[in-house]
């Protein structure tokens, strides 16, 4: 069954060099393939490249090695007009919307000027009108457009900052960790927003969060990160009912469900150890040092993605 | 005097600057009883850290006001003690681990160092019993050679060792009661969990009270027997974490509690969202906090501020849907017997 995907990633690498011969292996050799329409969840810890997958995919950071394809197009390489024309299709949500407005610019200005760079609408009247519509959509006011930031709440901020990215009326947008700084309330206004806005403007997003429940909720498949790679990835279904890496089984068996006889009952298997570093990695599986099955070969041979079921692949030797 | 080890009575906490009173905390009373876990709930912004800060007296003051109230402790209103006579219990009776370790642990100073100052502050005894104390609490909270760790500067630890270090430099002078300010939000989930099973852990073997802050409800759900749940300066329910989570009864806990997404059960369709955003508390509301907010707010509910019901022993809401006089049922969206509230005929 050949299906078109929207983005394919082949072996995607991304090292950063540190000096002193040592190197930051922050992606490394990452593929998966994200279908139009579809939301894939990427979890993982914090250090474990989940961020730099999303950035380098924009072409925030210059991929190291592997290839991004984008409806067919290879544009790992694309620079210029065409890297500009891509920017439209494809944008990003920032974590903290603190840090990610201008301070100097107000809401309109900094929702506008994608429109503004790429010359969407065919003079500022009509470009202010389509601010005001982007506001509107994202449940902000046109009163907004000429308040500064700091007047604003962090929901409301975020809501901007989507304003932002949809703007260019782009087809693919990376969320990271959208939500995370946010309060379990509001929290909850924005997912249900991205999901309207998923339906309304036909996008595709990959989600990237620690959270694993807000994942399960919003994705149609789930990605597992550890230390650069992809440990896990599957139909969110699947890997959540039958997580086969032992990582994954650690990490859904460390959340806290808001049920407290469950809670207290449940024999707690606290995954041992902290994650190493990713720094000069050696060859085998990164899990192996924290893995409760590890052998010898866990520790010297890297392990390749096996299926385990339908549109269910797994990165480990037990298998 | 008191039957419970620390009991808190209709607690009013305000900040001044020159524009007027932050009214942060506007009357909250609550109890801990000895070996149990509170957990305070709410989200930021709702009081939960003042509360705590000031049964520890960490506020300055001013600008923060203690307007009326009382923090009994064994016996003594904390609430009328100075500076200097806070410093008796401070460290030693009760102890607080907050949520950025990094910031709370002194960069300069080594880690031996820094828990040994605080031991000695507070206990005669030499600088051999000390070490002798200090490595064996770095052993029980689980840090793997705690001889290393405490020559170690808190910039080579991770955030978990961190947090851990904090812990047992908490738990150093045996305090009854424990203060932990949201310790586990900026760990990650594995991280989280081992610090949840050595404070648990802790707290059976020394007999330690904890008063735990959080916004998350998975995380209290697991460590708290009891809960109060907090909003815009004022505990708004709270109860057994049984009757909170499977009984609730004020349409914040349920808002709170669904707009939650979660790892078990089925995915639902959409998630329960609270409208709007909590109330400015340089100008709080006439009446209940969460009026502007509530889907089932009714007259009397922006003009008055709701008394505490009593639904079941020890379970306290503040809400006027469960008035006698209400004659609106409600059905709650949320929790294990949704139930109508009792009482009530169907509107």
């Amino acid at each position: 069954m050949q299906q078109e995907y929207l983005l394919e990633v082949e072996g995607l690498k991304k090292y950063f060099p540190l000096g002193k011969g040592r190197t930051l292996h922050a992606v490394d050799d990452v593929s998966f393939a994200i279908r139009p329409g579809e939301t894939l969840g990427l979890v993982g810890e914090s250090g474990c490249g989940k961020t730099t997958v999303g950035r380098t995919l924009l072409k925030l950071y210059k991929p190291d090695g592997g290839r991004i394809i984008y409806r067919g197009e290879d544009i790992t390489k694309v620079s210029g007009r065409r890297q500009r024309e891509l920017c439209t299709h494809m944008q990003m949500i920032y974590q903290d919307p603190y840090a990610s407005l201008n301070p100097f610019m107000t809401i309109g200005e900094i929702v506008s000027e994608g429109l503004e760079i790429n010359k969407i609408g065919a003079n500022r009247m009509e470009r202010t009108a389509m601010t005001y519509e982007l506001l509107e959509r994202v449940g902000l006011s046109r009163e907004h457009a000429n308040r500064f930031p700091h007047e604003f709440s962090g929901g409301q901020r975020q809501r901007a900052g989507i304003a932002r990215a949809l703007a260019v009326n782009p087809e693919f947008v990376v969320c990271d960790e959208a939500i995370s700084a946010l309060d379990v309330s509001v929290q909850a206004q924005i997912i249900n927003m991205l999901m309207d806005l998923r339906e309304l403007m036909n996008l595709t997003y990959l989600f990237i969060a620690h959270d694993l429940s807000v994942v399960r909720y919003i994705s149609q498949r789930v990605a597992v990160m550890y230390l650069g790679k992809i440990v896990e990835i599957g139909k969110a279904s699947e890997v959540y009912v039958h997580p086969a890496h032992p990582y994954t089984q650690g990490l859904l068996g460390a959340v806290p469900v808001a049920d407290p006889d469950f809670e207290k009952s449940k024999t707690y298997q606290a995954m041992v150890g902290e994650v190493t570093s990713p720094i000069n990695c050696k060859p085998g599986c990164r899990f192996a040092n924290r893995c409760p099955y590890a052998t010898e070969e866990c520790r010297t041979v890297t392990p390749d993605m096996k299926a385990v079921g339908a549109d269910h692949f797994v990165a480990c030797h037990r298998l | 005097m008191s039957e419970h080890l620390l009991e808190v009575k209709n607690l009013h906490v305000s900040f001044r600057n020159v524009v007027g009173e932050v009214k942060a905390v506007r009357g909250v009373d609550f109890y801990l009883d000895r070996g149990e876990t509170l957990g305070l709930v709410g989200e930021s912004g709702c009081g939960k850290s003042v509360t705590v800060q000031t049964v520890m007296r960490l506020n300055p003051e001013p600008p923060a006001v203690i307007k009326q109230g009382s923090i009994v402790y064994d016996g003594v209103d904390l609430a009328k003690l100075d500076d200097k006579g806070m410093r008796k219990y401070r460290g030693k009776e009760f102890s607080m681990i907050f949520q950025d370790a990094m910031t709370s642990l002194n960069p300069t100073t080594r880690i031996g160092k820094q828990m040994k100052e605080m031991l000695r502050a507070h206990r005669d005894i030499s600088d051999a019993e000390a070490k002798k104390i200090i490595l064996r609490m770095l052993t029980m909270v689980g840090l793997p050679n705690p001889e290393t760790i405490y020559s170690r500067f808190p910039h080579t630890l991770s955030g978990g060792q961190r947090q851990r270090v904090m812990i047992a430099m908490a738990m150093s002078c045996e305090p009854s009661i424990l203060i932990a300010d949201e310790p586990t939000t900026a760990l990650d989930v594995t991280i989280q969990a081992q610090i949840l099973e050595v404070m648990n852990k802790l707290k059976k073997e020394m007999n330690t009270s904890i008063i735990f802050i959080t916004h998350n409800m998975g995380v209290v759900a697991r460590m708290a027997d009891r809960l109060a749940v907090m909003y815009a300066g004022q505990i708004i329910e709270s109860g057994t974490a049984q009757d909170v989570f499977y009984r609730p009864k004020h349409p914040y806990t349920w808002g709170l509690l669904g707009s939650m997404p979660s790892l078990k059960g089925d995915v639902p369709e959409r998630l329960m969202s609270i409208p709007g955003t909590p109330p400015d508390l340089f100008d709080p509301p006439r009446g209940c906090g969460f009026a502007s907010r509530c889907e089932h707010c009714m007259n009397v509910c922006v003009n008055r501020v709701p008394p505490e019901t009593e639904v079941a022993p020890g379970h306290r809401v503040r809400c006027w849907l469960l008035d006698p006089r209400c004659k609106t049922a409600v059905k709650p969206p949320i929790g294990r017997d949704s139930e109508l509230i009792p009482g009530k005929e169907d509107a």
